[in-house]
């Protein structure tokens, strides 16, 4: 029996991944911001090639130039290129995003499926921990753990990774506790598999569904966030060409400059909206369900 | 449901001792010497290890959180490096207007978000509804504080109607609000309509609109409760969002609140300040959450009555496996 289900399997899943491609593909707005998303990650890739100027080329004769064609984006207080900069910015926050948010989907996972395997004392005091972190606004938990390691890169990451924790660790447990009762997870238990097997070869594919929609949304709010410690002076340390830190440096100059607040919030906007409706489109594919 | 409540409540208090022991482990672990920071650099450390010791920094670490956490229920969470004035005081001195911010942009995502989102399901498909659904998404996308920017850029610079900063009447607020709630607005018009969607095509709809009950009643009578579960529960995580966002866009408004003395605090290392405010924000949240929990029982009797059978079924199975083991 072991040996037909075995076999069977894999056929049977990439009859399954096809029809969420097919689904998903069917749904435009989705395919929209699959390929906004495409475009970004290669604007991230190859930002050197791409971009018209490095981005932290100063050059004080062009500073506070209007978008023209040299600069379609304009120019900063320093003279840089607002396009390059922005260009640039889009690989350090897609880092920032798809880094921290996998660091605190992993953690998340991990402490979430523990939490719904084993259930007992183990269970409660995760869960009870998750609570606690959950009664703290996610912006205000960042703040705090930005504080108080300090501003930078990877401290903004760590803060953003463990705020995203809770989220994950409730979405993993619950499909865990649906997941273990079934049936084969008592057959693998019966052929002697151990705890860690079971977890990780039966129980986590069976829960990768909600992981994989909640990453995708999560990502977005990733960036988000580490975009609003920067602006708050927390995240991101200016000449880093982070949107967020942009917009707080660009913050001043708003009255005359609005082209240096103006492009930095649209290239956030339109990554959380690609990531979002990417998001949606494949929360609808992986569960017709849902939809409504 | 006194029981009820009173459980309710004793489930807050373990949480709340879990996010002062968190927000106390951020603050030992934060780099520099408070007594340092109160004393300022140009002291001798003769005097800075006496302060040390007279604040009892030099305790080991649960001696430590036992004092902050008996400190903290007296209402006393320390001295504002900067100021020397008691932190409760400042805090207490910012908070109204943070408060004032919190409840006016979550009023105004409630009363923009729910009509919008029960328009849109009344009318699924139709250019409203498309125009909602459109509006909502951008509305998820965009980051407040730009939008804060981008408001200012045009109510204030371009147009010269409102004013850009600080707060000093109603039109001061209109922006602010606006842009703290434009995530929750869009979050709770796409939560109630999709909530009254999967409502509208129950049965007992049917049954309503058979029996020849007008629309108003069958929308906001049958549908509307029944549909009042999933956008309560939103409108609380919201309340977190909005929370977090007044923090961030004070910022943007240089108002006066909570979170402009947080940010300040973060900026001149004066951390028990920062610390202060984190821990009256969880507070303030925690507190939501219990409302927003009664309110679950208030407007679905049978959370209620569930939650009585639970405790009595949990009481049962602890009996049958008594019994089972005995067995």
């Amino acid at each position: 029996m072991t040996v037909t289900t075995k076999a069977g399997q894999p056929k049977k899943r990439r009859g399954q991944g096809k029809d969420i491609w097919r689904r998903l593909c069917k749904n435009r707005l989705a395919v929209f911001g699959m390929i906004i998303l495409a475009g970004l990650v290669l604007l991230a890739i190859f930002a050197d090639v791409i971009a018209p100027y490095p981005y932290d080329l100063q050059n004080y004769s062009e500073a506070f130039e209007f978008p023209s064609w040299r600069h379609p984006f304009g120019t900063d207080n320093y003279g840089r290129d607002i396009l390059s900069r922005v260009i640039y910015g889009a690989r350090i926050s897609l880092q920032i995003g798809f880094i921290s948010l996998s660091g605190g989907a992993l953690m998340g996972c991990i402490l979430g499926a523990v939490a719904g395997f084993f259930g007992g004392w183990l269970d409660t005091v995760i869960m009870r921990f998750t609570d606690i972190l959950m009664s703290i606004p996610k912006t205000i938990l960042a703040i705090a753990i930005a504080t108080t390691l300090g501003p930078g890169l990877v401290n903004a990451m760590i803060a953003v990774s463990i705020s995203s924790i809770p989220t994950f660790a409730r979405v993993v447990r619950a499909s865990t506790l649906t997941v273990k009762e079934q049936e084969f997870v008592e057959a693998a238990r019966a052929i002697g598999a151990s705890n860690a097997r079971i977890i990780f070869r039966h129980i986590f594919p069976n829960v990768l569904a909600p992981i994989i929609v909640q990453s995708t949304l999560g990502v977005g709010t990733s960036i988000v966030l580490a975009a609003s410690l920067s602006f708050l002076g927390l995240g991101i340390q200016p000449p880093t060409p982070e949107w967020g830190a942009m917009l707080s440096a660009a913050r001043g100059f708003i009255r005359d400059q609005w082209y240096m607040v103006f492009f930095p919030g649209l290239a956030i906007m339109l990554t959380v909206f690609a990531l979002n409706v990417f998001g949606d489109g494949l929360r609808d594919a992986l569960d017709p369900k849902l939809k409504n | 449901m006194l029981q009820f409540v009173l459980k309710r409540i004793v489930i807050t208090i373990p949480v709340l001792l879990g996010v002062t022991l968190i927000i106390f482990t951020m603050m030992f672990f934060t780099e520099g010497d408070p007594a340092r920071m109160i004393l300022g650099d140009d002291a001798l450390p003769e005097d800075v290890e006496q302060l040390r010791e007279e604040m009892g920094l030099n305790d080991p670490f649960f001696e430590q959180y036992i004092r902050y956490l008996g400190n903290a229920i007296r209402g006393d969470l320390g001295i504002s490096y900067t100021t020397k004035v008691p932190v409760t005081t400042e805090i207490m001195a910012r908070l109204p207007v943070t408060f004032k911010l919190a409840v006016y942009s979550t009023l105004f995502a409630i009363c923009v978000g729910i009509p919008a989102g029960i328009i849109s399901a009344v009318r699924q498909y139709s250019i409203l509804d498309n125009v909602t659904t459109v509006l909502a998404l951008v509305g998820i996308t965009m980051p407040n504080f730009w939008l804060a920017l981008m408001l200012t850029l045009f109510f204030s610079v371009y147009l010269g109607w409102l004013p850009a900063s600080g707060l000093y009447g109603p039109q001061y607020y209109i922006m602010p609000v606006l842009s703290i709630s434009v995530l929750s607005v869009a979050t709770i018009t796409r939560m109630t309509r999709s909530s009254m969607l999967e409502v509208i095509r129950q049965d007992y709809i049917r049954t309503a609109r058979a029996k020849g009950q007008s629309e108003i009643k069958i929308i906001f009578k049958h549908a509307l409760k029944n549909a009042l579960i999933p956008i309560i529960t939103v409108i609380g995580i919201q309340f977190a969002t909005i929370l977090g966002g007044a923090v961030v866009n004070e910022q943007v408004f240089a108002i006066p609140g909570l979170g402009k003395l947080m940010v300040d605090g973060i900026k001149a290392r004066n951390y028990p300040i920062v610390q202060g405010g984190v821990l009256v924000i969880a507070i303030m949240f925690s507190i939501l959450n219990l409302l927003i929990d009664l309110l679950y029982a208030f407007v679905d009797p049978r959370i209620k009555t569930q939650y009585q059978r639970a405790s009595k079924k949990s009481k049962e199975k602890v009996a049958a496996a008594g019994k089972g083991v005995s067995q």
